[in-house]
């Protein structure tokens, strides 16, 4: 038992060191910060996978030299996470989609958008981006994103259904109902309508309100109105109505190829949806124009003397830690002129955000046509139009009077007391 | 002899000698502190940092964006009073029966009657594959089954038996109970897989001399085999108590917790506040609570039953 430290000991305290000290330097290098945008490409950061950025990557490289290079998170949530993380650090992307309205408000109010107002002025003033839509990206009177897209959303319809009950588009909502009492009649159901995913609960109940009191709805989603004003209740009273006359498939058809699938066959005629939608559509072989078409719904509200359509617009917007604002300011210049946003809604199947811009089909064209020469208003889809924490449990309990018709004014009070109480967070 | 004069020397030999003495000794046993490092740092910074990160915020009214507001208390009142914590509660309760009774039932049935059967291995393998699956692929094949007009709803129409079929995931409280029934299908496989090796693990000498005493199937598992099992018993037990707390992902692509909530776990509780209504602060208290939950009943449990193990 000698007193001096043998070689074995040294050997195995150092190999034991070595070891922790390469494992910890292994975790400790893993992820390598990534270079700075340079102003020859911004990253883009979006949450839809089959969305081609790519493509407009490739055409922002031609047309203004920097190359958008996207980058997608398959999970809402993580996106969500990922943006809400990256915004004040050196992380930020060049730019990145978001949901506009209430939802994109938060990000603002946190300081971490940069402010595009003179981009709207000048973008507004050369008619590449409509007056009316900016409140849709408004906070306090300044801008914070242009728009990335934009969806209408129209009644998609099955032609051939149509057909065979001698049935045309309604123009009153006396034909619609009395349309939809026929195709009862004849075994197919008149409307889709579902639960799947938990949020296309307010389709119904923001379609229903906005034609029959379209002020009184921008002033719910303000907060300056009653969820139990006799207005909603009205509309509830309308909407159970028609889910007692059978009117509505069963609320567990998935939104996606099922539905789709299903209104193929005919198992039901109508469908109140983003123009978005369409993608799915084509995709499945449905020809437009020929198995389906659009109309935009009659107003509830014989009285009412004006056109109301629901707007759907995603927000793209840049942070103000970008790693290069003006090179991201350039870009979204660019997105929103005739040519980008032709291109872009002929990528994505939709509207283009640009209103010069000719939209991909048809179809999508004879829609805006009907709009814009009809005057109509467009209303923010409820989604983005109130806050997140009313939208949330909203959509809870209109899923509970979809289910419970009869609960309607359990269910608005509920919904009623959560907006107050929102609102009054507020502040 | 070395050692005695070394103590009387007054120089610093002596101390030297015993720290030397001592290092060594230290560092003879250290090095294996120094392997178990790495693994030590990686469960500290991933596993125990975050949660004590997760109970600072839940005494805070953190946002997700912005420094957190420091709230006190103010987060667990809430939660005493919130009114979706009865229905949370009762589903969680639902889920840990469900999963104690089903999957570590079932799965110690199949253990037991396919152990020294012939071709015992094929009639384990339907339990034992969808075990292979991920908890959101589970979700999404039994969404599908048990849609209105899904491949239940048609068996049972088939069968005569029109008037059952539902909505399934739309009725509460069926949609937990159809849920935990996706979920057994699942995890029946590991409890067959752990009590097979359980029951590999007896030895043979006590069921051999019960059998010479005439001892055979029920008399036989109750009184010899169960008893010898007990050890794997507590670890499936154990396990599915723990996972029943914590299920999530099933529930939140089979139903998101709907309709209206009411198919809700703590799990799904605490995410829907964290992530979709952006109240860290109210889901980190939920987290807290859970975590708790877990905690005690995990020592509860293991404390009783190792004591007579």
């Amino acid at each position: 038992m000698g007193s001096t430290l043998t070689r074995q000991d040294f050997l195995r305290v150092s190999g034991g060191a070595i070891a922790s000290v390469y494992a910890l330097t292994l975790i400790g290098c893993g992820s390598g910060g990534g270079e700075g945008g340079q102003a020859s490409s911004v990253d883009l950061f979006h949450d839809k996978p089959d969305w081609n950025y790519k493509k407009m990557g490739e055409l922002s490289q031609k047309d203004i030299g920097i190359r958008i290079k996207p980058s997608s998170y398959s999970d809402t949530t993580s996106f969500q996470q990922a943006i809400k993380s990256s915004l004040r650090s050196a992380e930020a992307p060049g730019l990145f989609t978001w949901w506009s309205g209430y939802r994109l408000e938060e990000l603002s109010q946190q300081g971490g958008l940069q402010d595009l107002t003179s981009l709207w002025e000048s973008q507004t003033d050369d008619g590449n981006l409509q007056a009316g839509m900016a409140d849709n990206f408004s906070f306090e009177g300044k801008q914070y994103a242009v728009p990335n897209a934009v969806s209408y959303w129209p009644v998609f319809y099955n032609k051939r259904v149509f057909e065979e009950n001698g049935l045309e588009p309604p123009n009153t909502w006396d034909e619609l109902i009395s349309a939809a009492d026929k195709l009862t009649k004849s075994g197919v159901k008149p409307f889709y309508a579902t639960l799947d995913g938990r949020w296309p609960a307010f389709i119904w109940f923001e379609e229903l309100l906005i034609r029959s009191d379209p002020d009184f709805y921008n002033g719910l989603m303000q907060g300056e109105e009653s969820y139990t004003d006799p207005v909603v209740v009205d509309v509830m009273k309308e909407w159970k109505s028609m889910i007692d006359a059978g009117y509505f498939t069963k609320l567990d058809i998935p939104l996606d190829a099922t539905a789709i699938g299903e209104f193929k066959q005919g198992n039901f005629a109508m469908m109140p949806i983003g123009t978005w939608f369409n993608n799915g559509m084509l995709d499945e072989g449905l020809k437009p124009g020929e198995d389906y078409d659009l109309f935009v719904l009659p107003n509830v509200n014989p009285d009412l003397n004006e056109n109301v359509v629901v707007v759907e617009t995603g927000a793209l917007a840049i942070p103000t830690n970008a790693p290069d604002v003006e090179a991201s300011e350039r870009v979204a210049e660019w997105w929103v002129s005739p040519k980008a946003a032709s291109t872009w809604a002929k990528e994505l199947g939709d509207i283009p955000v640009n209103p010069k811009a000719e939209a991909p089909s048809p179809m999508l064209n004879t829609l805006i046509s009907t709009i814009h020469d009809n005057n109509y208003r467009l209303m923010q889809r409820f989604w983005e139009a109130t806050l997140p924490q009313i939208v949330e449990p909203a959509v809870d309990e209109l899923g509970r009077f979809m289910l419970n018709p009869g609960q309607y004014m359990e269910v608005l009070k509920t919904i009623e007391d959560i907006a107050q109480r929102e609102w009054s967070n507020r502040g | 002899m070395e050692r005695q004069e070394e103590a009387t020397d007054s120089n610093a030999k002596p101390p030297q000698e015993k720290s030397r003495w001592s290092l060594r000794r230290l560092l003879r046993h250290s090095s294996r502190y120094w392997y178990l490092l790495p693994a030590v740092v990686l469960v500290g910074v991933f596993l125990v940092l975050p949660f004590l990160w997760t109970a600072y915020w839940s005494f805070t009214n953190y946002g997700g964006l912005g420094t957190p507001q420091f709230a006190g208390l103010s987060n667990y009142l809430t939660l005493l009073q919130d009114p979706i914590l009865f229905t949370s509660f009762g589903n969680t309760f639902l889920w840990t029966v469900g999963s104690l009774l089903l999957p570590v039932g079932v799965g110690l049935l199949v253990a037991v009657l396919t152990f020294e059967l012939i071709g015992g291995a094929l009639y384990r393998l339907p339990f034992l594959l969808p075990y292979a699956l991920s908890g959101a692929v589970v979700g999404v094949l039994w969404s599908f089954v048990l849609r209105s007009d899904g491949a239940f709803n048609v068996m049972l129409r088939a069968m005569g038996l029109e008037e059952l079929a539902k909505s399934w995931l739309l009725s509460p409280p069926w949609n937990t109970l159809a849920m935990i029934l996706a979920h057994t299908w699942q995890a029946t496989g590991v409890s067959v897989v752990l009590f097979l090796v359980g029951l590999q693990a007896i030895p043979r000498d006590p069921i051999e001399a019960a059998r010479i005493d005439g001892a055979t199937g029920w008399t036989l598992f109750r009184y010899i085999t169960w008893p010898l099992l007990r050890p794997m018993t507590v670890v499936v037990i154990g396990i599915s108590l723990v996972n029943s707390l914590k299920t999530f992902d099933v529930i939140w692509v089979m139903t998101q917790g709907g309709p209206y909530r009411s198919s809700e776990t703590l799990a799904v509780t605490m995410y829907r506040e964290t992530f979709l209504l952006f109240k860290y602060g109210y889901g980190a208290t939920i987290a807290v609570v859970l975590s708790a939950i877990v905690i005690l009943l995990s020592w509860l449990y293991l404390r009783r039953t190792l004591r007579s193990v």
